[in-house]
C-alpha cells in the first residue's frame, strides 16, 4: 500500500497544510452545476482553493487522514437519527464530462496531465472528434471508479450505521463505503476491482471516503485514462432536500501533474414512478455494438421488425443472426 | 507486471475481440448531419441501456422504411425528462430528428421527437 511507504517528509508537509485544510459547507457556496452556462466566478475562486487543498497533500491518503484528524476521528452514526439520503437521484449535469465545469462533449479535460499521457489523450480526443471511438462500456463492463461519478442513469444512496451503499443503475453498480472503523485490506489481501475498496467516516452530516485498489480505465469517453494506482478522496453532504454534493479529489501520480479536484452534484428525481430495476445490458435487440478495425464503433445488427420482448436474445461472439 | 495490471490487460484484450452490447458511444452517428423525417410509431422499446423508438416512414416512391431512433439512456432518465411509453404509442404520428448513422442504415440518435397531434416536443435531458 503506497501510503505505508510514504516518508516522514509527507507527514511534515501534512502538518504544514493544516491551516487551509477545511472544506466549507457546500450549501454556503455557489452550485457549480450550472449546466452549459459559464461557471460562476465565485465558484471558480472556491474551486481553486479546493484544488490547492488537494495539491497541498502528497497523496489521497494524506488528505483523508487530515480530514479525519480534523474530525477527531469522526463519529459513529446514531441509528435513530441517520442522515436522510432517501430517494432516487441523478447527476446534475450532462453526462460524459467528468468535470461539470467543462463546456462541450469533446472540449477537452480539466485534468492536468503529464506530458506522455497528455499526448496520448490528445490523440484519443482527436480520433473521437473524427468519429473513431470505442467505449469499454460497450462490452457490458461497469463504469468503475472514478468514472462512476460521470455516468447518467438513476442513483440510490443508502445510509446505514456501519456501511453506506452508493448505487448507480448503470450495470447494477454498487459501491460500499465501510464506516465501522475498519481499515483497507492488508496489501497481501488487496486486489484491484472496478470500484476499488472504500472506507470512510462521518463528520457530522458529511461522509468522507478514501478509495483505492481500483482498476485502470477511462474517466469518460472524451476524458483521459487513469492507472490502477489511482486513489480518491470524497466529501459527501446533502445540501438541500433534493441535492447531494460531493467534493472529489483524484490522485494518480503516473498520469496527473497535480491532483484533480472536481465537484459532483446529484439531484433528486421526483417522479414517483421511477424505479431502479435490474440493468439488463442487452435490454433491447438493437443495442449490440462492435469495434471496427478502423477503431470506429457501429451497431452489429439492426432489426426493427423484431418486436421487443423485454430482453434480447443471447448472442455469443461468432454467432450469426 | 502486477497481477492487477495483468487482469486489466486481459479484460482490455477481451473487450476488443468481443461483440459488445451496452451503454455505448454515439460514434456510429454522424454528428455533422441532422436528418428530419415524419412517420408513425411502430414500437417504443422502453428498456435499458438505450430505449429505441421504432418509426415507420413512408418514402417518396410509396415504399416504407422502418427507422430506429436511439435514446442515449433508458426508462428512468426518460421518465424524469417527462417521456413515458404511453406518450408515444404505436400509431402515433411523429416528426423525428437526429444524427443519422454513418453507414447509411436507417437509424439515428434521438435529438428531437415531436408528436404531430399536439406539437409536443419530447426532448431528452439526461
Amino acid at each position: 500500500m503506497n501510503w505505508l511507504r510514504m516518508p516522514l517528509a509527507i507527514v511534515l508537509a501534512l502538518a504544514a497544510s493544516v491551516a487551509i485544510c477545511q472544506v466549507p459547507p457546500a450549501d454556503q457556496q455557489t452550485n457549480p452545476s450550472s449546466n452549459e452556462k459559464p461557471p460562476d466566478p465565485a465558484w471558480l475562486k472556491e474551486k481553486a482553493r479546493l484544488q490547492r487543498l488537494g495539491e497541498d497533500h502528497k497523496s489521497a491518503w494524506d488528505l483523508y487522514q487530515d480530514f479525519k484528524r480534523k474530525a477527531r476521528g469522526g463519529a459513529a452514526l446514531n441509528p435513530a437519527a441517520l442522515p436522510d439520503w432517501t430517494g432516487i437521484f441523478q447527476r446534475d449535469h450532462l453526462p460524459f464530462q467528468f468535470d461539470p465545469d467543462t463546456q462541450g462533449f469533446y472540449a477537452g479535460t480539466t485534468a492536468k496531465l503529464k506530458p506522455g499521457p497528455r499526448e496520448a489523450y490528445q490523440k484519443r480526443l482527436s480520433d473521437a472528434r473524427a468519429g473513431i471511438e470505442f467505449d469499454p462500456l460497450g462490452g457490458c463492463l461497469p463504469a468503475g471508479m472514478p468514472r462512476w461519478f460521470s455516468e447518467p442513469f438513476a442513483r440510490e444512496f443508502i445510509v446505514t450505521p456501519r456501511v453506506t451503499y452508493l448505487a448507480n443503475e448503470l450495470a447494477n453498480e454498487m459501491r460500499r463505503i465501510y464506516t465501522d472503523g475498519r481499515e483497507h485490506p492488508a496489501p497481501d489481501d488487496a486486489y484491484a476491482s472496478f470500484d476499488g475498496d472504500s472506507i470512510g467516516f462521518w463528520d457530522g452530516n458529511k461522509l468522507i471516503v478514501h478509495t483505492q485498489d481500483m482498476m485502470a480505465g477511462l474517466y469518460q469517453r472524451a476524458e483521459p485514462e487513469h492507472t490502477d494506482n489511482v486513489q480518491t478522496v470524497e466529501v459527501w453532504q446533502k445540501t438541500t432536500p433534493s441535492t447531494i454534493v460531493v467534493d472529489l479529489w483524484i490522485y494518480d501520480p503516473e498520469m496527473l501533474e497535480v491532483p484533480w479536484y472536481t465537484r459532483q452534484t446529484f439531484k433528486k428525481m421526483n417522479d414517483q414512478s421511477i424505479r431502479i430495476h435490474y440493468y439488463d445490458c442487452v435490454g433491447t435487440p438493437n443495442t449490440q455494438v462492435i469495434k471496427l478495425p478502423s477503431g470506429e464503433t457501429t451497431f452489429k445488427d439492426l432489426d426493427f421488425d423484431q418486436p421487443h420482448s423485454g430482453g434480447a436474445e443471447t448472442q455469443l461472439p461468432g454467432d450469426s443472426k | 507486471m502486477s497481477s492487477r495490471r495483468l487482469i486489466s490487460a486481459f479484460l482490455t484484450i477481451l473487450l476488443y475481440v468481443s461483440v459488445a452490447a451496452a451503454h455505448h458511444s454515439a460514434a456510429m452517428f454522424d454528428q455533422k448531419k441532422l436528418l428530419e423525417l415524419e412517420g408513425v410509431v411502430k414500437e417504443f422499446q422502453f428498456a435499458n441501456p438505450h430505449a429505441w423508438l421504432i418509426v415507420t416512414v413512408k418514402n417518396s416512391d410509396g415504399t416504407t422504411t422502418t427507422w430506429g431512433v436511439e435514446a442515449p439512456v433508458g426508462p428512468s432518465v426518460l421518465i424524469n425528462a417527462g417521456i413515458r411509453k404511453a406518450d408515444l404509442k404505436p400509431g402515433t404520428a411523429v416528426r423525428i430528428s437526429g444524427h443519422p448513422m454513418r453507414d447509411g442504415r436507417p437509424a439515428m440518435d434521438w435529438v428531437k421527437v415531436v408528436r404531430v397531434s399536439d406539437g409536443k416536443n419530447f426532448q431528452i435531458r439526461p
